[in-house]
């Protein structure tokens, strides 16, 4: 288990290298000249190009790429924000932990409404609750969540007033809408998901056999086929999760929460190039740590992934060519 | 070329199989008919198109008729949803907007689903070198968060209505060719594809002809559940201030305009609302009966 986890954590490594070089490059290509939009238009000649040379735009594409690389991968320096001047990961680091509440509650919450919906929807399969679950969670999937937000502020918070309709004053209350609007979308997923997969375990051969030793449904259901139907959600979490930090971005927006969201999407409109592949960087590291843990989570809950870990790791050392590789895509 | 042609199926098998494929279409009719929502959400997609496609018939106004002194205005007869901050009529700008918006979803899905399918397919059928790149690439774009991946390359493309559709579709084509590509590697095993390369077909014969049709169906499937959520994201993405650009009535636009103002006119934030829901939802449903039809193995 942890050479496979040293082995993902080092094949990480060129994954990020590689996303740094696309979002540079990418971003390089971007029509627009840095110092103009710094400046103004006002500007004179003389002002850009010493601005250009400050900025270090000036320098052909290749030096600008190995130079950020090394600021990044050596110096482990997320560079300057060209427009506030600040440094990237400080701000990053200032801000995250508000995206984070938000993402982290609203797929909690999520999980603790959904898996029992779920579960209800599959032992109560074609009977009235599993379609009332079923009708419910397709049509909040299919309701895009900044149209939920919008609807929220103008109840909740714009007639009622009972939450801010945008900032961060007043402490949670600032948080429960944002949350809710994502909240609505990641419970009608994990209900669905949770159903079909306790469906699933509910028509394996052991759960069968559970029930001809004499248990009871319940007993099967909820001790027996439970456990084993809740790992699949392991995976949906952290997708939610990772989703959510690139999703927020709309919700900030809206809600004005000073989070990472709202910080790329301002940085993208004002073509902030180091804050823009500075975030992009951050976001990738974590999405790569995240998946990392949801696949450490999985060995831990599930005996039967460990064994196929441990068996991974043993066929590679007696040069089997057909042990589990470690991986994404393989 | 010569000795392809005793492989050639015999005028009567042809049509046994034409028989066959008739009849396999038939009980894909029959399933997709017997299940209501599906039916549900494809009516009510087809009468949003056609809105969308009729729009200059139904609509009272154009969508850029700028009235200031009327702004504002309360449902009326004259102004079926009331009008908007520039005095436009919301009615006749939410009946264009599909022009835009679905064809926004509907583009980007196409184009993501048929790079998606080269991309895959070079990736599966030729593996090697090829495929470990076009991996190691997956592996980078899964990486990135999709809306900011879009965000980037809409910036990129400067905010033209073919640089959104491309950005969009950009996010897609990586998920579709890694599902593509284990399609193909289950298929290219298969001893009709050997047969095929035994007798001296070339590459893109084999996989257009051979590997293709057998691997395809799960692309499809997953490009018509894809449509809800790509109109979702042209939405958004249009919301955000890129994408489609105001003044035309791209529902998200249309949104993100109404959010300045939905204190005092909520009205004006209802009606491009309702439709972004009523499309997804319609096209999710109608996705959803599609995918049980062609494929009943996957209903519970």
């Amino acid at each position: 288990m942890a050479r496979y986890i040293i082995r993902r954590l080092i094949i990480t490594i060129p994954i990020i290298l590689m996303v740094t070089v696309f979002v540079f490059t990418l971003l390089y290509f971007t029509p627009g000249d840095p110092a103009t939009i710094i400046l103004g238009d006002t500007a004179t000649t003389e002002e850009l190009a010493s601005m250009r040379e400050y900025l270090g735009v000036d320098q052909p594409y290749i030096v600008q790429l190995g130079q950020y690389l090394k600021k990044l991968f050596i110096d482990f320096d997320l560079g300057e924000s060209w427009i506030y001047r600040t440094n990237v990961s400080t701000e990053l680091a200032n801000r995250m932990p508000r995206t984070a509440a938000i993402c982290i509650y609203s797929v909690l919450i999520g999980a603790l409404i959904g898996i029992p919906l779920g579960v209800i929807a599959a032992v109560n399969q074609n009977r009235l609750a599993d379609k009332i679950v079923l009708a419910v969670s397709s049509i909040m999937t299919c309701i895009p969540n900044y149209c939920i937000a919008l609807v929220l502020i103008l109840v909740f918070a714009l007639n009622l007033g009972w939450f801010p309709a945008y900032g961060i004053d007043q402490g949670i209350k600032s948080y429960i809408l944002p949350c809710i609007s994502i909240m609505i979308g990641s419970f009608s997923g994990t209900a669905r998901q949770m159903r079909s997969s306790m469906l699933e375990v509910i028509r394996s051969d052991y759960v069968v056999a559970a029930r001809a030793q004499g248990f009871s449904r319940n007993a099967v259901n909820y001790l027996h086929a439970l456990p084993n139907a809740l790992i699949p959600i392991i995976t949906l979490m952290g997708a939610q999760f990772a989703g959510g930090l690139g999703g927020t971005m709309i919700l900030e927006t809206i809600f004005s929460i000073p989070g990472v969201g709202l910080y790329i999407s301002g940085a993208i409109t004002k073509r902030d190039r180091p804050a823009i592949i500075g975030s992009t960087v951050f976001l990738a590291i974590l999405f790569c740590l995240i998946m990392l843990g949801v696949d450490i989570v999985y060995a831990l809950v599930d005996p039967r992934i460990k064994a196929q870990y441990a068996s991974a790791g043993r066929h590679r050392r007696h040069g089997h060519k057909n042990g589990r590789k470690g991986g994404k895509g393989e | 070329m010569k000795k392809n042609k005793d492989f050639v199926p015999s005028k009567k098998n042809i049509s046994d199989e034409e028989i066959k494929k008739q009849s396999q279409f038939k009980e894909f009719i029959k399933r997709l008919a017997g299940n209501k929502l599906a039916l549900f959400g494809g009516i009510v997609f087809l009468i949003l198109c056609l809105i969308a496609i009729f729009a200059d018939k139904i609509a009272m106004y154009d969508y850029l008729e700028v009235d200031i002194a009327n702004k504002y205005a309360p449902i009326s007869r004259e102004h079926l949803l009331g009008t908007d901050q520039y005095g436009r009529d919301i009615f006749s700008r939410v009946i264009y907007g599909g022009r835009w918006s679905l064809t926004l979803g509907l583009a980007s899905t196409v184009l993501s689903t048929f790079l998606g399918i080269i991309v895959g397919s070079i990736a599966g059928y030729f593996g090697g070198v090829v495929d470990n790149v076009i991996m190691r690439i997956i592996d980078i774009v899964q990486c990135l968060p999709g809306i900011l991946l879009t965000i980037c390359i809409a910036t990129v493309m400067g905010n033209t209505f073919g640089g959104t559709i491309f950005a969009m579709s950009f996010g897609g084509i990586w998920g579709t060719a890694r599902m593509l590509r284990g399609q193909i590697l289950t298929v290219r095993k298969q001893e009709y594809v050997e047969a095929a390369r035994a007798t001296n077909n070339s590459s893109p014969r084999i996989i257009l002809k051979y590997v293709l049709p057998n691997s395809i169906q799960p692309i499809i499937i997953n490009a018509c559940m894809g449509v809800g959520g790509a109109i979702m994201g042209a939405s958004s993405l249009s919301f955000l201030g890129l994408g489609v650009q105001p003044p035309l009535p791209e529902w998200g636009a249309m949104l993100n305009d109404a959010r300045s103002v939905m204190r005092y006119y909520p009205n004006v934030m209802i009606a491009p609302l309702i439709f972004i829901s009523l499309t997804v939802l319609a096209v999710s449903l109608f996705g959803d009966g599609l995918r049980d039809a062609l494929d009943p193995r996957q209903i519970d």
